[in-house]
């Protein structure tokens, strides 16, 4: 301590040394910079979006359809909806005496969760929310039908093949953004970053 | 009007293809789809009833009359008004039968379709006797 003190008052005696001039008084602290007050509106910071990805699976949990959102984890994504299909079929065979398609959500993973609505014919749609976009079950549960729709629409066109790869049809991808955008985009309730994210407390200097 | 538009699209298809029972089951399988709105649980006969109410009211505005079941896997439906041997035309009584031979082929096909597409495996057959017509429909289990 007694050496930081010896800093300082060097440092003050160097300042002083070096800024005083006769006749020339000395500086004033430059004027405490006004408190600053919070924006009336939220100020416009890139979000993630509230829908990372949305799946749909076939029977034999044969892949579909990826729609995935989140430019950065493409791979990730899918990897993480194929796994967790098993747990999508523990939800499916709990709610088994349940006539609902929706599941519900059926895990939280690295601040996603994933809900999961099964249909009689076997197909399983996935989206994965962000967890902190607080998106209304009743909207993803909206969206999902609104995607198994598409996929129904899809079946519907006798030049589909039923082989069980992936859907290449602009069509469907365009009807299923559209329904992420409608249901749970525009549903989301967006907390400001700095709200997300606590703020460590400022230590107290020693 | 629409019914009468589909019943000759239908009456077309039929005509025309060499497996009526094939492009039944590629219909059914695809139409079922649409149909579901619900899980119906692995229990068959929950799965029979979906069929005799929502899919034959989705395909011909009507339910199916009658549903019999021994419970062992075998199910008899019957429609007394069957839609698509309702109005039937021919040049002759020959003509007649071997076109209805051809729908009923396809509308078995219709509903192996939409039973595969709900996870089960089965024979189906028909049996009419204009307008009234009978499936009877055998799980493979």
């Amino acid at each position: 301590r007694r050496g930081s003190q010896h800093r300082i008052s060097d440092a003050t005696a160097r300042s002083s040394m070096s800024t005083t001039q006769p006749g020339v008084p000395a500086p004033r602290p430059p004027p405490a910079p006004p408190a600053p007050v919070p924006p009336a509106v939220p100020a416009r910071k890139p979000s993630p979006r509230a829908c990372a990805a949305l799946a749909v699976i076939g029977k034999k949990n044969r892949p579909l359809a990826f729609r995935v959102y989140d430019a950065n984890g493409d791979a990730y994504l899918r990897n993480l909806v194929l796994c967790s299909l098993d747990v999508v079929d523990e939800c499916a065979q709990a709610q088994e005496n349940g006539r609902d398609e929706f599941l519900g959500a059926a895990t939280t993973v690295d601040g996603r969760k994933l809900y999961a609505s099964r249909t009689a014919t076997g197909i399983t749609l996935c989206a994965v929310l962000d967890a902190g976009a607080g998106v209304p079950e009743a909207h993803v549960r909206a969206c999902l039908a609104d995607a198994r729709k598409a996929y129904a629409k899809c079946l519907a066109n006798p030049f589909f093949k039923l082989d069980g790869g992936e859907i290449t049809s602009p069509v469907f991808a365009a009807r299923v953004d559209e329904a992420v955008r409608l249901r749970l985009e525009s549903a989301a309730v967006r907390a400001p970053p700095s709200s997300q994210r606590p703020t460590p407390p400022p230590t107290p200097p020693r | 009007m629409a019914e009468c538009v589909l019943s000759l699209i239908v009456a077309e298809t039929v005509q025309r293809s060499t497996n009526q029972e094939r492009q039944g089951y590629d219909t059914g399988y695809r139409f079922v789809e649409q149909m579901s709105e619900r899980r119906l649980g692995t229990d068959p006969l929950e799965v029979m009833k979906f069929l005799c109410k929502e899919l034959w009211f989705g395909m011909f505005g009507k339910q199916v009359d009658k549903l019999q079941t021994n419970h062992r896997g075998v199910f008899v439906l019957k429609d007394f008004q069957f839609r698509w041997l309702s109005r039937v035309s021919c040049a002759d009584l020959e003509a007649k039968a071997a076109y209805e031979e051809k729908l009923l082929k396809y509308a078995c096909g219709v509903l192996r379709g939409a039973l595969a597409n709900l996870g089960l495996e089965a024979a189906v057959t028909a049996n009419a006797q204009a307008p009234a017509c009978s499936f009877s429909v055998q799980l493979k289990t």
